[in-house]
């Protein structure tokens, strides 16, 4: 779906439109939750975290300006304060650290150990990011976010993305190897 | 890794291996879209009060013509397969259905359909007479039966019916005829008549 189906999509939410909600939760609670997964570590927050942003979204769909900006990156940011707000009523950032927790997702043929110590490789990497690398690399990877939408969430150029998330990207396959 | 294409298949491996065990569960999506659809219905209902009452007023219009137009329909075929008299209350209804008839029939069929109101119209002046009733009444149904028999006439000439039958339709007319009939208006047919070859 492209930038304008979404923009169309919001406008119709705006109307109460009952098809075009469900079709934008569709699109967007799967990425949501990984992305607040990887952030929080807590499944039940996750899902808490994304819940939220939808009711967020019903409450504030009415001051998307589709004139003012496309929808996915204002829907974003939506999503990012959230989990700001989250962070400073909660406690202090935690990254993927709870495996434990995070292993009762994985079907029985996945879970095998090989997999989790391949997962847990991963997210060691990334822990030692930098919080915008970190960031980055969530929306790159656990969403399907374009170069574009995501340089739009973070304020960043979309060459100056592009050259961060190729950074990204050598540094966990180099790491894993 | 300098393979482009192997780091690409690294990567992809990397972003499935994430997304599988970062995915909600579809018990989870499934409560947590009705929880949304359920929050969207009930921040959007008082806007869409006025327009779900604006539908059912228009609802309600269009049963009310329905129900009208059906009434009327029904009572004119009512009063036109009767045959009701002209003091019937229901009088206009018959020729009202009359007219539409002519209007929904063949050329072929419109002969005919003349020809019976003109003898329709000369069997209710006959009625009134016997009734006594005003001679204004009568006048006006004369002057429909007139009408009626030139039409017929009109037509059969413009749809080039054959001579017999031509004479047979005349004859019709002016037998069901009587005295109710003013002459002027006999001799006017008479002519018509003539004029059609007879």
């Amino acid at each position: 779906m492209s930038s304008k189906d979404f923009n169309n999509l919001a406008k119709r939410l705006k109307t109460g439109d009952a098809k075009a909600a469900g079709t934008i939760f569709d699109n967007f609670a799967p990425q949501l939750h990984r992305f607040f997964m990887a952030r929080t570590s807590q499944r039940e927050t996750a899902q808490d975290l994304t819940q939220e942003v939808f009711l967020k979204l019903v409450r504030n769909i009415k001051q998307f300006d589709p004139e003012a900006g496309d929808f996915t990156p204002w829907f974003w940011r939506v999503a990012h304060n959230t989990l700001i707000d989250h962070f400073r009523q909660k406690k202090p950032q935690q990254y993927l650290t709870d495996m434990e927790r995070e292993g009762e997702n994985i079907p029985d043929a996945m879970d095998s150990t090989a997999v989790r110590a391949e997962l847990r490789e991963v997210l060691e990497i990334v822990k030692m990011f930098s919080e915008e690398e970190q960031e980055i690399f969530e929306m790159y990877f656990l969403t399907d976010m374009a170069y574009a939408e995501i340089a739009k969430v973070t304020g960043k150029s979309e060459s100056n993305l592009r050259v961060i998330i190729h950074r990204i990207r050598q540094k966990i396959i180099k790491r894993h190897e | 890794m300098n393979n482009p294409i192997k780091e690409k298949l690294k990567e992809r491996k990397i972003r499935r291996l994430l997304r599988r065990h970062f995915d909600p569960s579809d018990e989870f999506l499934r409560s947590s879209r009705s929880d949304f659809l359920d929050a969207v219905q009930k921040e959007f209902e008082v806007a869409r009060v006025p327009i779900h009452h604006h539908v059912i007023r228009w609802r309600y219009a269009l049963m009310a013509v329905l129900i009208a137009t059906m009434s009327t329909a029904g009572v004119m075929t009512y009063a036109d397969v009767a045959n009701v008299p002209p003091t019937h209350p229901l009088y206009q209804f018959k020729r009202v259905s009359e007219q539409i008839r002519l209007d929904f029939s063949t050329p072929q069929k419109q002969v005919q359909l003349h020809q019976d109101f003109a003898a329709r119209r000369v069997q209710e002046i006959q009625e009134l007479r016997q009734a006594s009733e005003s001679m204004e009444t009568i006048q006006g149904l004369t002057d429909d039966f007139q009408h009626e028999a030139e039409r017929t006439i009109d037509q059969a000439q413009k749809l080039n019916f054959q001579k017999s039958k031509r004479k047979i339709i005349c004859q019709t007319i002016l037998n069901s005829v009587d005295h109710a009939i003013k002459a002027d208006k006999l001799v006017k047919i008479q002519v018509r008549c003539q004029s059609l070859g007879q």
